[in-house]
C-alpha cells in the first residue's frame, strides 16, 4: 500500500515537474496520470503495488471532496442569486448529451 | 474551552470524519440510495457545523486540507482502470471514443451556452465547463482555469444526482435503452454517481459507465484548459 502510494505521489510530483517545466495549462494531476498511463503501457503491465494503492484510495473519493464541497459556504451569495437558475441549466443540459452519446452508439452498431 | 477546540485542525478533520461516516451508515441503511450518496450527506453535515459554529472556512480548511490533498494521488490512480479499459474496448475503440468526445461536448456545451446568456457571470461559465467530469478532476480544472473549485464540486454532485435518475428512465422511454447506450450515457453525463447507478442496472452497464466515466474525465483535463 505504501510502496504504491509512494509511486502514485512521485507520478504527481514528475506531473507537477512536466508542468511547470513544458507551461501547459492542463492540471499537475492528469499529467502524472498521463505519465503513470505511458509507463503501465510500456512496461504493459500494472505494477501490484501501484494497482493495490489506487484500488484503496478511490472508494475513499467521497470523504477527500467533503473538504472542497464545504467550500460552498462561501460561495453563499451566488446560490442566492442564481441557485435555480444554476439547477435548471445542470439538469436540461443532460439530455442532450445523453441523446447524442446514445444515438452514436446505436447508429454505430449498425 | 470549545471556541478553542473549534479553531484546531483536527477538530475539524475529526468531524469530517465523522461526517463521512455518518453520511456512509444513512446511505446504507436507505439500500444505497443514489439521491444521497455519502458525499452529499457527509458535505451536509459538515456545512451545517461550520454554520452553527460560524466558524470561518479558512479556519476549516486546514484541517480539511489534509483530506483534500489525497485528491492528488486519487487522479493519478485514474491510470490504472483507464489501463484495464483500453483493453476491453479495443474492438469498439472508434465508435465509443466519438460517443465519449460528442455526448460530452454537447453537455457541456448546451450548459455554458446557457449560463453565459442566462447568467453572464464568467467565472461560473468557466466553472460549468468541468460539471460532467468527476469531482477530483473538476477541481483540478477549474483550479487551472480560475474557476471556483467549490462551486464545480457542486455542479458535479448535482449533474450526477439527476443525471443518475434520469437518463436510464429517458433512454428507456425513448427505447435506446442497452448496457452500451445507457452504461456509456451514465459515464458520460454523470460521471461516479452516474456509474454507482450503473452498477446497480448490471455489471455490463457498470463497465461501460466506469469507462466512459473516465475517458471523460481525461480527455476534457487535457481539452478544456485549452479552451477557457
Amino acid at each position: 500500500m505504501l510502496v504504491g502510494l509512494f509511486a502514485l505521489l512521485v507520478f504527481l510530483i514528475l506531473g507537477e515537474a512536466t508542468q511547470s517545466w513544458v507551461a501547459i495549462p492542463v492540471p499537475s494531476s492528469i499529467i502524472g496520470m498521463v505519465l503513470l498511463l505511458i509507463f503501465i503501457i510500456l512496461k504493459n503491465k500494472i505494477p501490484k503495488n501501484i494497482e493495490i494503492a489506487a484500488n484503496k484510495l478511490a472508494p475513499l473519493l467521497p470523504l477527500f471532496i467533503i473538504p472542497i464541497s464545504a467550500g460552498l459556504i462561501t460561495q453563499a451569495e451566488i446560490i442566492q442569486q442564481y441557485g435555480l437558475k444554476l439547477l435548471i441549466i445542470l439538469t436540461i443540459s443532460l439530455i442532450p448529451g445523453a441523446l447524442v452519446t446514445a444515438l452514436i452508439l446505436k447508429l454505430g452498431k449498425r | 474551552m470549545l471556541s478553542h477546540l473549534l479553531q484546531q485542525p483536527t477538530t475539524w478533520l475529526t468531524l469530517t470524519l465523522g461526517a463521512y461516516l455518518l453520511g456512509l451508515k444513512i446511505y446504507q441503511g436507505l439500500n444505497q440510495a443514489s439521491w444521497l450518496p455519502p458525499v452529499l450527506s457527509g458535505f451536509l453535515i459538515v456545512t451545517f457545523l461550520l454554520w452553527v459554529t460560524e466558524t470561518p472556512y479558512s479556519t476549516y480548511e486546514q484541517g480539511g486540507q489534509l483530506l483534500s490533498f489525497f485528491l492528488g494521488p486519487v487522479v493519478v490512480g485514474l491510470a490504472v482502470p483507464l489501463f484495464h479499459h483500453f483493453h476491453q474496448m479495443k474492438k469498439q475503440a472508434l465508435i465509443i471514443l466519438a460517443a465519449i468526445v460528442l455526448g460530452s461536448f454537447t453537455t457541456i456545451a448546451v450548459a455554458v451556452a446557457l449560463t453565459h446568456y442566462w447568467i453572464g457571470i464568467d467565472a461560473i461559465t468557466t466553472t460549468m465547463a468541468s460539471k460532467s467530469v468527476t469531482t477530483p478532476v473538476a477541481v483540478a480544472i477549474t483550479e487551472q482555469t480560475q474557476g471556483i473549485p467549490a462551486l464545480a464540486a457542486a455542479f458535479v454532485m448535482i449533474t450526477g444526482i439527476i443525471g443518475a435518475a434520469i437518463i436510464p428512465l429517458l433512454l428507456k422511454g425513448l427505447k435506446l435503452d442497452s448496457p452500451q447506450t445507457t452504461g456509456v450515457a451514465l459515464g458520460v453525463c454523470a460521471h461516479a454517481v452516474g456509474t454507482s447507478r450503473a452498477i446497480e442496472l448490471g455489471q455490463e452497464y457498470a463497465a461501460y459507465s466506469a469507462m466512459a466515466m473516465t475517458l471523460t474525465a481525461s480527455l476534457h483535463a487535457i481539452v478544456l484548459p485549452w479552451l477557457l
